[in-house]
């Protein structure tokens, strides 16, 4: 009887106690928020730039590849490259595949590097606002603010392993991998992928 | 005795509940996070990719000539409009560059105006007219603008025809002008009528002036164009898919 009354009073209490760990989860949930990621991405992108005095000579490898590196953590490439091929993705070879997706985000990361290496200390980020969609799906929406212009550049992003990733940038309203899936499935209307991939293998060489 | 028994029971009763509850939610994705989670994030992105493949298409009848058209719109910014951008960004004073874009801007508020009203954006419209009222007198002409008129939402009766069910058409890519659509091109017809510099007798200076609003426009991102052509493996695709998009977009807002 009285073993029975301290279980009693005992079990409801240890219940309590517990609760406690399982409401720990959502923490790390916050912390993880897609535009608090971005901005710290491209914090840290100005910074390694701006550490370095000779950055804004196209050949620095050095300062590319740390930009590189966090470019790529932010960036999902691999998705944006299925994305960007859409319904001729299955008729890719594995090698195919591969090889695309290699060459393509090269010419991205080109593309891009060049373009915050030319325009950093010229151009400022302003964070306007993230729109969760669901606990997967977010878009987060910034200015670039020229000299003369103001460009809104919106970020698409999913919840990849409990990091958001960028699977698409719309610039002025207009997603790259919208337009760029475009480019491609008209390509490939009359070309082979390795023809594809030939061509930006070229783009990479003449830029 | 007995009631307190009670009491315990109904207690342990709502604890063994809440318990069974709470642990279910974290618990139960706990363990099988790795590969519930995967599989989720897959369907969310086969989601997106079907999301893309309903965009919409257009037919290009005319492709021919509007790669023509393109081609000789390429090679005019090169060799033309970038160089004279160039130079008159070098000698003008950037706060005359953004003064004359704010001008031109100003001006054919009636134009946005007009089209909010057909569409029954009154508020917008009040805001067009707000502006250009404000801009015109305290903006000294509109060379200043006090009141800032968003870029992404200006109406036109492209947009107009657009939200009355009119599609887009067929693509067209007109010499200087650039990539538009049939239903554009009758659009910016139809918003002619309503630029008071369409009203000047003289049609040189109509073009000059035209050709001026362009000069300066260009001067404020000289190198707009060329940047976005070095992003392209299909620079046709990539335009035609970016005036298209673009528009959708402003048709929305």
């Amino acid at each position: 009887m009285n073993l029975k009354k301290i279980l009693y009073i005992l079990f409801p209490l240890i219940l309590c106690f517990s609760m406690p760990v399982f409401a720990t989860q959502p923490i790390e949930k916050i912390s993880a928020e897609p535009l608090e990621k971005l901005k710290q991405v491209f914090d840290k992108g100005i910074e390694i730039i701006a550490s370095d005095s000779n950055s804004t000579l196209d050949n620095n490898e050095v300062v590319r590849d740390r930009l590189w590196e966090i470019i790529n953590d932010l960036f999902d490439f691999n998705r944006i490259s299925m994305l960007a091929v859409g319904p001729n993705w299955k008729k890719f070879t594995e090698k195919e595949k591969k090889d695309f997706t290699g060459v393509f985000t090269e010419f991205l990361g080109n593309t891009y590097l060049d373009k915050i290496q030319e325009a950093y200390h010229k151009d400022k980020i302003k964070y306007l606002k993230q729109n969760i969609i669901n606990e997967k799906k977010a878009a987060v929406s910034t200015l670039i603010l020229r000299k003369n212009t103001q460009v809104p550049v919106d970020y698409s992003m999913i919840k990849i392993n409990g990091t958001w990733k960028v699977y698409d940038v719309k610039i002025e309203g207009v997603s790259l991998v919208q337009n760029y899936r475009n480019q491609f499935a008209n390509i490939l209307l009359n070309e082979s992928p390795e023809k594809l991939i030939e061509r930006i293998k070229k783009k990479i060489l003449n830029s | 005795m007995k009631i307190k028994y009670k009491l315990i029971n109904a207690a342990l009763f709502i604890f063994i509940l809440t318990s069974f509850f709470i642990p279910s939610y974290s618990n139960g994705s706990e363990p099988k996070k790795e590969k519930g989670d995967t599989s989720y994030e897959e369907k969310i992105f086969t989601e997106i990719n079907e999301d893309y493949s309903n965009a919409p298409k257009i037919s290009d009848p005319f492709i021919l000539i509007n790669k023509a058209f393109f081609h000789f719109n390429d090679k005019f910014y090169y060799y033309l409009l970038k160089p004279a951008a160039k130079g008159y960004d070098y000698i003008m004073p950037d706060i005359f560059q953004k003064n004359i874009d704010n001008f031109f801007n100003n001006i054919s508020a009636p134009i946005r105006l007009a089209n909010c009203l057909l569409q029954g954006k009154f508020q917008k419209g009040a805001e067009e007219f707000r502006g250009f009222v404000i801009n015109s007198s305290v903006g000294l002409f509109g060379f200043f603008n006090p009141v800032k008129i968003k870029k992404a939402s200006e109406e036109d009766f492209g947009q107009t025809l657009a939200v009355y069910g009119v599609n887009n058409g067929f693509y067209l890519v007109l010499p200087f002008l650039g990539p538009t659509t049939a239903r554009d091109t009758i659009g910016n017809a139809a918003d002619y009528f309503l630029h008071p510099f369409s009203y000047l007798e003289d049609t040189e200076v109509r073009l000059g002036i035209r050709g001026f609003k362009k000069l300066n426009h260009t001067s404020l991102d000289p190198e707009k164009y060329k940047n976005l052509m070095k992003s392209a493996i299909d620079p046709y695709e990539l335009m035609k898919d970016g005036y298209l998009q673009m528009r959708a977009e402003k048709i929305k807002k």
